[in-house]
């Protein structure tokens, strides 16, 4: 006891010396060089396999090494072509089961046709923005050399006209080191699964937290108002940032679910909607890249979404059809 | 009092091993969502204000930085932004804030008196062209500049050259900042946030062991090298150009490096200036002469005189054309 309690004191006094010691060595020679700041990911953790329950059922969601979600049943090591899919929740399509989801079902679909030629890989997440989605085309999608990216703008207009900027609000990019930082390193370091458990059985068991941002409209008064110059920039270098990496690119527009809109938001979710996907469709004329019009394609009904703006299996398979179809003609094209 | 502090102690240990427990049994029904990995954002810290003394010399340097960790004071009533983004030799650290090329500028172009500008120095020690550009997404763009300069080429060169790709690069110019054991994410956090002095003094005074790079000798630049650099400066080109920003290269002066290292960088040169671009050639601007220069690649103040002269020239041609 005697020996612990001396091991616990020294353990002590050496901490506080060395916070001292910390502290006054700037007042004596060097300028603070320590790096407080980083800029999030905003991604699922690499190598890891979520399983989760939602409306009573199991769904299992599998992420590689480099942080996308993939189906292994469906991609192979091989040297292959790839196709990387880019969006928030409606393109990660989390709520149908694995092997059906929009991105297996359109690499399974291109691979009975192409000899297992495809392997897909998805990047998106729920919530995130076209500022996010830049940020993973250049950190992850860039360095794997992709064939083809998918990607769909979601959650923009609702964000800009909460915050008028990306730079501004919840989702901006940065990490600033704090005190709750030094929690937040102790709990991922040590605690990590606990803290997700507690998170996700609150945020995954509420099925109105799976709609998207753009669905859910809190200050009508400033809609009309909303600038959305910020989008078009970012949506258009993407889009750019593209092109420089020889990467095809096929832009679908945002598609909703008349259905599920409550009465009273009918004519302000078609407003949102078609403002931003006007600027979709005009950037992607102007800069010459393939368009999927899914806004005009897909029903606007619960037949192909289980909410106001998720595929269901039948969605995933119907809009899978169009995607692989894309690919095909560019695959023809380039052969 | 010790009966206490035995209670207390036990429970303790109970409740982490009890932590431990349930955190390693938890993975059966599900895993980790959130990511641990983090891009680098090298940047001085933010609010600084500190002076330091240069060892050979014994001049005493008045070191600041603003809110987002550029080497200027924070400014009202600006109406026009420049950003510099690039290496040491954007940064000048070693020479007087008034002596840099960046508030040279920015008084000349004050001095004009149409408009109050401020020139941003986001110049960090051993960026690349890539962490630059990082920075220019996640704090440059909010400021709405009307210029960017982005001068990078030999610390490039030298990553490149060992890693072959930006994206393989593996110390603390990487791109991500995680590619550790969670141990080792948790002392370099202690390092970095809570011991920083201490880490720097000890690494100033060599009692730290630096990496040596063994391969140092084979080279691992070649095409893809090329393609890669020139791709970066499109990316910022092509962002500048969607958000109306007009973005100027510079090439990098120097006095002296060693000859394949030379070779590389002409050859950069020469496909940056054959481009579209907008570039200024400071490398053959900046004569090479030792009066113009501290060391083998940093300008001395009469070398950020002539590059305050010439950025100024450019920028008054460019103003005219519009």
């Amino acid at each position: 006891m005697k020996t612990f309690k001396i091991i616990f004191y020294n353990i002590i006094i050496l901490f506080l010396l060395i916070i001292i010691v910390e502290n006054t060595i700037p007042y004596l020679t060097d300028i603070k060089i320590g790096r407080e700041r980083y800029i999030m990911t905003d991604e699922y953790q690499p190598n890891s396999n979520l399983k989760y329950l939602f409306n009573g059922e199991v769904y299992k969601k599998s992420i590689d090494e480099n942080g996308f979600s993939v189906n292994n049943q469906i991609n192979s090591k091989e040297n292959k072509k790839s196709i990387y899919f880019l969006g928030s929740s409606n393109v990660e399509t989390i709520y149908v089961k694995e092997g059906k989801r929009l991105s297996d079902l359109t690499i399974s679909k291109l691979n009975r046709i192409y000899d297992d030629k495809f392997n897909g890989y998805n990047s998106s997440k729920g919530g995130l923005n076209t500022s996010h989605m830049l940020k993973h085309l250049i950190f992850k999608i860039i360095p794997q050399k992709p064939d083809y990216i998918f990607l769909m703008p979601t959650n923009d207009y609702s964000y800009l006209l909460e915050y008028n900027s990306y730079n501004k609000g919840p989702k901006t990019h940065f990490f600033k080191s704090n005190i709750f930082h030094f929690f937040k390193i102790i709990k991922d370091t040590f605690i990590p699964n606990i803290y997700v458990f507690l998170r996700s059985s609150i945020e995954f068991q509420i099925p109105s937290l799976g709609i998207d941002d753009d669905l859910r409209i809190k200050n009508k008064n400033k809609i009309k108002e909303t600038q959305l110059d910020e989008f078009e920039n970012y949506f258009r270098s993407t889009i750019k940032i593209c092109k420089v990496f020889n990467i095809q690119t096929i832009i679908g527009t945002q598609f909703y679910n008349i259905e599920a809109v409550d009465k009273n938001k009918v004519e302000l979710s078609k407003y949102m909607n078609s403002k931003i996907n006007n600027i979709v469709r005009k950037v992607s004329r102007e800069e010459g890249t393939l368009l999927l019009d899914l806004d005009s394609l897909v029903p606007k009904n619960f037949k192909y979404m289980y909410d106001a703006g998720h595929l269901n299996e039948l969605g995933c398979d119907y809009v899978s059809d169009l995607i692989s179809q894309k690919v095909i003609d560019l695959e023809n094209e380039n052969n | 009092m010790i009966r206490i502090f035995k209670t207390l102690l036990i429970n303790l240990t109970v409740l982490i091993v009890g932590l431990i427990l349930v955190e390693k049994l938890l993975p059966v029904i599900t895993l980790p969502v959130y990511s641990e990995r983090t891009i680098n954002l090298r940047e001085h810290s933010p609010n600084q204000n500190k002076t330091f003394t240069i060892n050979k010399t014994d001049e005493k340097i008045n070191f600041f930085t603003n809110n987002d960790g550029f080497l200027n004071e924070d400014k009202n009533n600006i109406e026009s932004i420049i950003i510099f983004l690039g290496g040491s030799t954007v940064e000048n650290i070693q020479l007087k804030h008034k002596d840099r090329f960046t508030y040279k500028l920015q008084s000349k172009l004050n001095n004009l008196g149409s408009v109050k500008t401020q020139v941003l120095n986001g110049g960090v020690s051993g960026s690349n062209n890539i962490n630059s550009l990082f920075s220019y997404l996640a704090k440059g763009l909010k400021y709405k500049p009307k210029y960017v300069f982005l001068m990078g080429t030999l610390n490039d060169v030298g990553q490149l050259s060992s890693y072959n790709s930006y994206w393989e690069v593996d110390n603390n110019q990487s791109i991500l900042n995680s590619s550790q054991s969670k141990l080792f994410l948790f002392l370099n956090y202690l390092k970095t946030y809570w011991f920083t002095n201490i880490y720097y003094h000890l690494k100033s005074i060599n009692l730290l062991p630096s990496k040596i790079n063994k391969n140092e000798s084979k080279s691992r630049f070649n095409d893809s090298s090329i393609i890669e650099y020139i791709r970066v400066i499109n990316l910022f080109e092509k962002i500048s150009e969607e958000f109306d920003i007009k973005f100027v290269f510079l090439t990098e002066p120097y006095f002296n490096i060693p000859h394949q290292e030379k070779s590389i960088v002409e050859s950069l040169n020469k496909i940056i200036l054959e481009s579209e671009v907008n570039v200024i050639d400071l490398e053959s601007l900046i004569p090479k002469e030792k009066k113009y220069f501290i060391d083998n690649t940093h300008l001395n103040s009469e070398g950020n005189k002539l590059v305050s002269n010439i950025i100024f020239e450019k920028i008054k041609s460019l103003e005219q054309t519009k």
